[in-house]
């Protein structure tokens, strides 16, 4: 779920690269990704 | 004045036609319970109405409280089947997001579908972590 919601952040960063909200929202799926391959 | 409310007793009132003992238990156990959730919020009614018998509405008024930790019936076979999650709904709303994508009329639009989408989806995930927690004690 956190894979597909990174990839739908880059979609919506990919028309505004200046989209701050989302860049924000992606560091931290980014974040729960890593986690998980920790666990 | 013969259909009069208070020349009614209470229990005729409460009772169903059948005058079956349990139901009518059941009526005035909800008659009860109905304000009290009424007061405390509007997540309780909703909560409320998607439970089915009045033993189930109570017991899961108790988990709500942390009087109790979870009934012997609340079984969390999938998502689905978790009462908080139908409060949240994220399926419905992907769909509803993926049909807004497709429609939107400027790349601004489609860009805040596509970051709303991405938000349902982080939801869901944090959903399905917040089970997997739970169903490992």
């Amino acid at each position: 779920m956190y894979e597909k919601a990174i990839e739908y952040y880059k979609k919506s960063l990919k028309i505004d690269p200046k989209f701050e909200k989302a860049k924000y929202n992606l560091k931290k799926a980014i974040e729960k990704v890593c986690h998980k391959q920790r666990d | 004045m013969g259909t009069c409310l208070s020349s009614q007793p209470f229990y005729l009132l409460l009772s169903s036609q059948g005058g079956h003992p349990w139901i009518d238990f059941t009526w005035g156990f909800q008659a009860l319970i109905y304000p009290i959730y009424k007061v405390s919020g509007l997540s309780g009614i909703i909560l409320f109405k998607t439970l089915k018998s009045p033993y189930q509405k109570f017991t899961f008024m108790l988990m709500e409280k942390r009087i109790i930790k979870r009934p012997f019936f609340y079984f969390e076979k999938s998502l689905k089947s978790n009462p908080y999650y139908k409060n949240f709904r994220l399926e419905k709303a992907i769909k509803h997001f993926r049909r807004a994508v497709l429609i939107a009329k400027d790349r601004e639009d489609e860009k805040k579908n596509y970051y709303n989408l991405g938000n349902c989806y982080f939801g869901l995930g944090c959903m399905k972590r917040l089970l997997n927690i739970i169903k490992s004690p």
